[in-house]
C-alpha cells in the first residue's frame, strides 16, 4: 500500500519578531498560524494520509496557552494523522507545550510523538520518531531507527529533528546531530528531518522540508512543504516541493554611486506584484553626492509605501559633497569654514562622527532652504 | 570732513544768532553755560544736515524758539578733502537749502541729494529723520546723556560699518544664513542634551531610557526562563525519582517487612507473659522460703542469745576473782615504789651539793690568782703615777720651748751682727806701757797690749800719766751702738722670759724638756695597760673579789675536799640522780593509776555479775515460751519445704526465660522499628516527590501559560532595536555636537577674523584707559556687549555708568577713525560728555581723545572749558559767538 503525505518542519509558532514595529510583529506572528491552516488545508485538498511535522512546531516551550489553542484549531481542517514531532524549541521536557496540549483533550488524529517509539499510519506506514527530551543533545537520536523491528509490508519513515552537519551547505546547530546515512543504515523508506529553515534535500531518502514561513532574511530556501508520496516499501518516494509561504524575506546589499539612486530598484529585481508581500531589507553602500543622497531618501520612500516593511541600512553609504553641494551651502562665511574643517575630521580618528555631522550639516541646509 | 563753522538763528533756545567759527582738525572745545544752548547747537548741526529743509507740521515747528513764528536758520562751513563746503538752510517759513561746493551752488532738493551724497546719508522720505536715516556720521555726535544707552547703530550705520570691514576682511561670517544655521545645529544639539551638554534629554533620554528598559524586560524573561529551566529539570528529576519508588516496589516492600516482623513481635508478646507468670510464682515461693527461714533464724538466735548470756554472767565471776587478787599486788607494788621515790630524791640532794662545792672549789682558787694579778697592776700603776708626776713637775719648772730657744737663737744672731757692725767702725785701742803702768777705764784695768774698741766718749786712766778722753768720732757710730744696745736688751728679756741666762743654758733646758716630755707619754702609755680605767677601778675590783674568795672558804665543807670531783664530774653524777628520781616518781604515779583502776574495775565487775544474772534469767524464760508455740522440729520441717517449692518455680521460669532468649526480642523490636521507620520514611518520601512534583508542575503550567517564551523573542527583538535606536542616536547626538563645536570655533574665529580691524582701531586707545581690557563688541550689532578684564567677560550692563561711557566714546571714535580711514566723513561731537568720570578716568580720557585728535575732528560741548583745558585745544565760546554781527543768511530761493 503506498503512502501519501506532507512533510514539514520549523513553524515555530509563538515566535517574537520584536525586533520589528508593533504593526508588522502582529501580522508575521498570526500568518505563521495561517500558514499551518494553509497546509491543513493543502493536505485536505489532497488527500494525504499524514502531514508529519519534524519539529519545532512552537518557538519556544513556554507559549501562551492561546497559541497553543489557536494552534490546535488551525490543525482542524486536516481530519487525517498529525505525526508532532518536538525539536530542539521545543523539546519534550517534564512540562513542555505538548503535555500542555495533551490537556486540551486533544483529537485522535493528532499524534504527539514525545517518545521513541511506533506510531503507525493505519496499516500502510509506521513511524519511526526521535524527539528531543531537551535542547540540544550530544548523542545522535536516531541511532535507534537501526535495530527498530518494524513488519515487512509497513513503509518505514523517520522523523527526526537536528543537524547532519557534514552535510549541510553551511554549519547548522552543533548538537543534535543526525547521521548522515540514517535512511540507509535503518532501512527508510523515507527520512523527514527538521531544524534546516531551507527546503534541502540531503540524500535520495532524506529531506528538510523547511520551514513553510520564512522566519528570518534567509540563505537558504524556505516557504515550501513536501508532498512526499511512496508507493511500497523500499520505492524511492516522490517528493514535490509546494510552495506555501506568504511574505517573502529579501535582503540585499546595493552599491551606489553619485547619481545612481535608481540601481536601487535595479539591484532588487522584484516584479511589483510581489513587494506587497516582501520584507526587505536593504544595506547601501558608496560614496555620493548631495543630490544623490536625496534621491536615495526619494526612493526608500517610495519603496517603504510598496513594500510589506522595508528596513534600509544606510550607514554603509558615506555623503561626500561636491564642490557645488558646498557652493550651495555656503561659498563663504564660517559655515563653509566649519565645513572645511569636518572634511579635515573626517580623514582623522573622528572620521564616522565627523561624516554623520557634515551630514547633519547638510540636513539643516535643506531644511533651512526647504 | 572738518566742521569748520557754525552758524545758528532763530532755532529753539539759540534765538539769537549764534556763529561758532574757528573750529580745528584736532579738538576743538565750544564752552557754554547751562541753559546757553550747547546742545541746542548739535541739534541745529544734526537738524541743517539730515531734516529736509521743507520739513513741516509739529518738527518745523519745533524747530522755532518758543512762542515765535519767526524763520530757524542755520548754517555749516565744513571741509571735505582739502575742499570748503558750506549748507545752509531755513526752516518752516521760506524754508530753503544752499549748498555752496568749491564747483557750484546748489539750491533746495538737489542741494539736499548732494549732501547727501557727499556724506553718505539718506534723507528722509517723510516726516524727521530717523536715527537710521543719518548714516554714519550721526553716530559720532553724542548728546547729552546719552552715552550711557549704547551705540545705537542703525541699519545703515551697520550696513555701512559690515559693507567697509567686508572690503576688507571679506565675507567671513556668512550672513544671516551662516547664523540660522549655527543656531539650528545648536538647537538640534540642546535638543539632545541638557545645557552644559552633560545629561541627555529629550530623544537620547528617551533612547537610553528605552533601551535600559527593554534590557530590563529581556532580564526579566531571561530569568523566568532560567526559572522555567530549573523547574523542567526539577521535575524531570522528581518524577524519575517516583519511578524508581514505584518500578522498584520500594513501598510494598517496606509493608511486608513490617507485616512480617509485627507477627514476630506479637509471638514474642506471648511468651512474655507466660514468663512474667513464672517470674511471679518464683517470687512467691522466695518469700514463703524467706518467712520459714526467718523464724528459724529467730529461734537459732534466742538459742544463741541464752548460751551468750549465760557465758557472761560466768566470765562475770571469773573476772571478779581475778580482780580481787590483782589489787593486792598491786598495793603492794605501790608501797615499793614510794621508798624507791624517797631514796632517789636524797641522791638527787647529795649529788646537787657536791656540784655546788665542787664549783665553789674552781671559782675560788681562780679568784686567788685574779687577786694577785690586780695587785701586780696597782703596784706598777702606783709606781708610773709618781714618776709622771715628778717629770710634769720638773716640766713647770722649764720655762724654755722649742719656739722660745729659737727666739732666743735668733735674738743672739742678731745681736751679734749689731756687735761685729759696731766693731768695724769702733776705734781700737792697745796700751803698751813700758813700765808696766796700770791703765784703767772705767776702774777696770786693761792688760797691756789688749785691743779696746772704744765705741763712745772713754776715759782710759794711765797711771803715772792721768787720764785720756778717747772720742770716737764716726757719723753713725751712734747708730750702731744704739743697735747693739737694743739687741742687747731684746736678748735679756728673751732670756729672762726663758728663765735662763745664756743661749747654752737655753739649750740645755730645752733637752730637759723634750726628756721629760717623752717620760710622761711613758708613764701614760704603761698606765693604759695596768690600769686603763684608772687605779681607784682596780682597787675596787681587788676588793670585790677578795670578799668574794673569802665567802667561798666559808662555805665550803672540807670532809668532802678528799673526794670531791671537778665539777663537770659532778654534774653529771647529778643528772643521773635526778633521772633516777624521776623514774622512780614515774614508776609511783603508774602503780598509784594502776591501783586506782583496780578499784574501779572491781566496782564494776560486781555491778556486771548482778546484771548477767538477771538477763540469763529472763532469756530462759523468753526461749521456753517459743518452743511451747512452735517447737524447733517443726520450724526446720516449714523451711524445707519452702525451699522445695522454690526451686520448682526458678525451673520452670529458667524455661520461658530460655525460650525468650533464643527469639531475641530485642533485635525484633530493633527490626520492628526499623521496618516502621523504613516504611514511614518510604510513604513521606513518595508523598513529597508528589508534593513537589505538582508543586512544580503547576509552577510550570502557570509560567508556560503565560507564554513568557514569545514575549522573550519578542523582547530580544524589540532590546535589539532599541539599542540600535540608542545608538544611533547617541552617535547623531555626538555628531550635533561635533557640528555644534566645529561651527561656533569657525564662528568665533570669523568673528575674531571679521572685528579685527576695528579693533586694531579700539585697542590703543583702551590701552590708554583700561590697560589689560578688552572690548567685545558683536559683529552683527556693533553694540558693545561686554568687556574681557583678567581672562573674565563681565557684561556691559553691569559695568558702572562710568566705565559704559567711556567706552561708549572711545568705541565710537574708534568707529570714526576706521571710517574716516575709508574716506566716511567722520567728526566726533561730544556734548558734556564724561560727566561720570572720576579724575583718573578723566585724565586718561583726555589722552585718548588727544590721540583720537590726530585723526578725527573732536568738538567738545561744555559748560566747564576749565576741566579740558590742558587738552591744550582751542575754546570758542558761545557767548563770543553771539557778539558777531548777524550773517548775510541767502534769502530764499523757493
Amino acid at each position: 500500500l503506498s503512502i501519501r503525505f506532507l512533510h514539514t518542519a520549523d513553524l515555530q509558532i509563538g515566535k517574537g519578531f520584536g525586533q520589528f514595529p508593533p504593526e508588522v510583529v502582529g501580522a508575521l506572528r498570526s500568518q505563521r498560524l495561517e500558514t499551518l491552516k494553509r497546509i491543513a488545508l493543502l493536505a485536505r485538498d489532497r488527500s494525504v494520509d499524514a502531514v508529519l511535522i519534524a519539529g519545532d512546531c512552537f518557538d519556544d516551550v513556554a507559549v501562551a496557552d492561546e497559541t497553543l489553542r489557536r494552534f490546535k484549531v488551525a490543525l482542524e481542517p486536516f481530519d487525517g494523522a498529525w505525526v508532532l514531532l518536538p525539536g530542539n524549541h521545543d523539546p519534550a521536557t517534564a512540562e513542555s507545550p505538548w503535555s500542555r496540549l495533551r490537556r486540551f483533550s486533544l483529537p485522535a488524529n493528532i499524534i504527539i510523538a514525545d517518545e521513541p517509539t511506533f506510531v503507525t499510519i493505519g496499516d500502510k506506514a509506521v513511524i519511526l520518531p526521535a524527539p528531543l527530551r531537551r535542547r540540544r543533545d550530544l548523542a545522535d537520536l536516531t541511532d535507534w531507527f537501526d535495530a527498530a523491528v518494524t513488519d515487512n509490508h509497513l513503509i518505514r519513515i523517520g522523523l527526526a529533528h537536528g543537524s547532519v552537519p557534514e552535510f549541510l551547505p553551511e554549519p547548522s546547530e552543533a548538537t543534535n546531530p543526525i547521521a548522515l546515512n540514517r535512511a540507509e543504515r535503518a532501512r527508510l523508506d523515507y527520512l523527514a528531518l527538521g531544524d534546516w529553515h531551507g527546503c534541502f534535500q540531503v540524500s535520495e531518502r532524506s529531506w528538510y522540508s523547511g520551514t513553510p514561513e520564512p522566519d528570518r532574511f534567509p540563505k537558504n530556501e524556505p516557504g515550501y512543504v513536501l508532498d512526499v508520496t511512496i508507493e511500497r516499501p523500499g520505492a524511492v518516494p516522490r517528493v514535490e516541493a509546494v510552495p506555501v509561504a506568504n511574505y517573502s524575506w529579501t535582503e540585499r546589499a546595493i552599491e551606489i554611486v553619485p547619481g545612481g539612486a535608481n540601481e536601487i530598484r535595479h539591484a532588487l529585481d522584484i516584479a511589483e506584484a510581489g513587494l506587497s508581500l516582501q520584507v526587505l531589507r536593504l544595506n547601501l553602500q558608496g560614496t555620493i553626492d548631495l543630490a544623490t543622497w536625496a534621491a536615495v531618501n526619494e526612493e526608500f520612500a517610495d519603496l517603504r509605501a510598496r513594500v510589506f516593511y522595508l528596513e534600509a541600512d544606510d550607514t554603509g553609504l558615506t555623503l561626500e559633497p561636491s564642490d557645488d553641494d558646498l557652493d550651495g551651502i555656503d561659498t563663504a562665511g564660517f559655515v563653509r569654514v566649519a565645513m572645511n574643517r569636518l572634511r579635515e575630521k573626517i580623514q582623522g580618528p573622528e572620521s564616522d562622527i565627523a561624516r554623520r555631522a557634515r551630514a547633519l550639516l547638510y540636513g539643516l541646509y535643506h531644511q533651512s532652504c526647504g | 570732513m572738518l566742521l569748520r563753522r557754525i552758524a545758528v538763528r532763530n532755532f529753539r533756545k539759540l534765538a539769537s544768532p549764534v556763529v561758532v567759527e574757528g573750529l580745528g582738525n584736532g579738538i576743538t572745545i565750544i564752552a557754554g553755560d547751562n541753559e546757553e544752548g550747547k546742545s541746542t547747537l548739535l541739534q541745529a548741526v544734526r537738524t541743517c544736515l539730515f531734516e529736509r529743509h521743507n520739513l513741516g507740521g509739529k518738527a518745523a515747528e519745533a524747530m522755532q524758539p518758543f512762542g515765535s513764528k519767526v524763520r530757524p536758520e542755520i548754517e555749516l562751513g565744513f571741509e571735505i578733502d582739502g575742499k570748503s563746503y558750506s549748507i545752509a538752510k531755513a526752516f518752516a517759513q521760506n524754508p530753503s537749502t544752499t549748498l555752496t561746493t568749491p564747483d557750484r551752488t546748489l539750491q533746495g532738493p538737489a542741494a539736499e541729494e548732494r549732501l547727501a551724497e557727499l556724506l553718505k546719508f539718506r534723507i528722509a522720505q517723510r516726516g524727521e529723520s530717523k536715527p537710521d536715516d543719518q548714516g554714519i556720521l550721526g553716530l559720532f555726535w553724542l548728546e547729552q546723556g546719552r552715552a550711557l544707552e549704547g551705540l545705537g547703530f542703525g541699519e545703515t550705520g551697520r550696513s555701512t560699518l559690515r559693507g567697509s570691514l567686508e572690503d576688507e576682511v571679506g565675507d567671513v561670517l556668512g550672513g544671516t544664513r551662516g547664523r540660522r544655521l549655527a543656531e539650528a545645529a545648536k538647537k538640534k544639539r540642546d535638543d539632545l542634551f541638557t545645557p552644559g551638554r552633560s545629561d541627555p534629554k529629550g530623544r537620547l533620554k528617551e533612547a537610553i531610557a528605552g533601551a535600559k528598559t527593554a534590557e530590563d524586560r529581556v532580564s526579566g524573561y531571561e530569568a523566568k526562563r532560567r526559572e522555567y529551566d530549573r523547574d523542567v529539570d526539577e521535575l524531570t528529576r522528581l518524577r524519575r525519582e517516583l519511578a524508581v519508588i514505584t518500578n522498584g516496589r520500594v513501598l510494598d516492600n517496606a509493608q511486608d517487612e513490617l507485616d512480617k516482623v509485627e507477627r514476630q513481635v506479637r509471638a514474642i508478646e506471648e511468651f512474655r507473659e507466660q514468663d512474667k507468670t513464672a517470674g511471679q510464682a518464683v517470687a512467691l515461693a522466695n518469700a514463703e522460703l524467706t518467712n520459714a527461714s526467718e523464724r528459724r533464724n529467730r529461734r537459732k538466735k534466742f538459742i544463741q542469745e541464752l548460751e551468750r548470756k549465760e557465758a557472761a554472767l560466768n566470765s562475770a565471776y571469773e573476772g571478779l576473782a581475778s580482780l580481787e587478787a590483782d589489787t593486792r599486788d598491786v598495793t603492794d607494788k605501790f608501797q615499793a615504789a614510794e621508798a624507791a621515790l624517797i631514796a632517789a630524791a636524797a641522791a638527787t640532794n647529795g649529788a646537787e651539793a657536791r656540784v655546788s662545792q665542787s664549783e665553789a672549789r674552781v671559782r675560788r682558787a681562780r679568784l686567788e690568782k685574779e687577786i694577785a694579778d690586780v695587785e701586780q697592776h696597782i703596784e706598777a700603776a702606783s709606781t708610773l703615777a709618781v714618776q709622771r708626776a715628778e717629770a710634769r713637775e720638773r716640766l713647770s719648772g722649764i720655762k724654755v720651748n722649742n719656739s722660745s730657744f729659737e727666739h732666743i737663737q735668733r735674738l743672739e744672731s742678731d745681736q751679734g751682727k749689731a756687735r761685729a757692725a759696731l766693731g768695724e767702725i769702733a776705734t781700737r785701742m792697745r796700751f803698751f806701757p813700758s813700765a808696766h803702768q796700770a791703765i784703767r777705764k772705767d776702774d777696770k784695768e786693761l792688760r797691756a797690749g789688749e785691743e779696746i774698741q772704744v765705741t763712745e766718749a772713754a776715759r782710759f786712766m794711765l797711771e803715772d800719766f792721768g787720764a785720756i778722753d778717747v772720742a770716737p768720732g764716726t757719723a753713725d757710730l751712734a747708730d750702731r751702738r744704739a743697735k747693739v744696745k737694743d739687741t742687747d736688751e731684746t736678748l735679756n728679756k728673751a732670756l729672762l722670759a726663758a728663765g735662763v741666762q745664756t743661749l747654752a743654758e737655753a739649750r740645755s733646758r730645752l733637752s730637759e724638756r723634750t726628756e721629760d716630755e717623752a717620760a710622761v707619754k711613758e708613764a701614760d702609755r704603761l698606765l693604759a695597760v695596768h690600769a686603763p680605767r684608772g687605779i681607784d677601778a682596780l682597787r675596787d675590783e681587788h676588793k670585790e673579789k677578795v670578799l668574794e674568795r673569802n665567802g667561798l672558804a666559808e662555805g665550803f665543807d672540807p670532809s668532802l675536799a678528799a673526794e670531791l670531783g671537778d665539777p663537770e664530774t659532778e654534774r653529771r653524777a647529778l643528772a643521773s640522780a635526778k633521772t633516777a628520781e624521776k623514774a622512780a616518781r614515774d614508776a609511783l604515779d603508774a602503780v598509784r593509776k594502776n591501783q586506782h583502776d583496780h578499784t574501779t574495775a572491781l566496782a564494776i565487775a560486781t555491778e556486771k555479775l548482778r546484771g548477767a544474772k538477771e538477763d540469763v534469767g529472763a532469756a530462759k524464760e523468753g526461749l521456753e515460751a517459743a518452743r511451747k508455740e512452735t517447737g524447733d522440729a517443726d520450724l526446720i520441717a516449714g523451711l524445707e519445704t519452702a525451699k522445695a517449692n522454690l526451686t520448682e518455680k526458678e525451673h520452670l521460669k529458667s524455661e520461658t526465660e530460655r525460650w525468650l532468649a533464643a527469639k531475641n526480642p530485642e533485635e525484633t523490636e530493633l527490626r520492628r522499628r526499623r521496618a516502621k521507620e523504613t516504611l514511614k520514611t518510604v510513604k513521606n518520601e513518595v508523598e513529597q516527590l508528589h508534593r513537589n512534583a505538582n508543586l512544580v508542575e503547576g509552577r510550570l503550567m502557570g509560567l508556560g501559560q503565560s507564554g513568557f517564551g514569545e514575549l522573550l523573542d519578542e523582547a530580544r527583538g524589540a532590546r535589539d532595536q532599541a539599542l540600535a535606536r540608542r545608538n544611533r542616536l547617541q552617535a547623531e547626538a555626538d555628531a550635533w555636537n561635533l557640528l555644534v563645536s566645529v561651527l561656533s570655533e569657525a564662528e568665533r574665529d570669523a568673528k575674531e577674523a571679521f572685528l579685527e580691524p576695528v579693533r586694531k582701531c579700539i585697542d590703543p586707545f583702551l590701552q590708554l584707559l583700561l590697560p589689560n581690557v578688552s572690548v567685545k563688541i558683536d559683529e552683527e550689532t556693533f553694540e558693545i556687549t561686554g568687556v574681557t578684564r583678567d581672562g573674565r567677560v563681565e557684561p556691559y550692563t553691569d559695568l558702572s555708568g562710568g566705565m559704559r561711557e567711556q567706552l561708549s566714546i572711545l568705541v565710537r571714535i574708534a568707529f570714526a577713525i576706521y571710517l574716516r580711514e575709508k574716506d566716511y566723513p567722520a567728526a566726533v561731537i561730544l556734548d558734556d560728555a564724561l560727566v561720570y568720570s572720576d579724575p583718573d578716568r578723566f585724565d586718561r580720557m583726555q589722552l585718548a581723545l588727544g590721540k583720537a585728535a590726530e585723526t578725527v575732528q573732536i568738538l567738545i560741548l561744555t559748560c566747564n572749558p576749565a576741566h579740558w583745558r590742558q587738552l591744550g585745544a582751542p575754546i570758542r565760546r558761545l557767548a563770543d559767538g553771539r557778539t558777531k554781527p548777524c550773517w548775510g543768511f541767502p534769502a530764499a530761493a523757493e
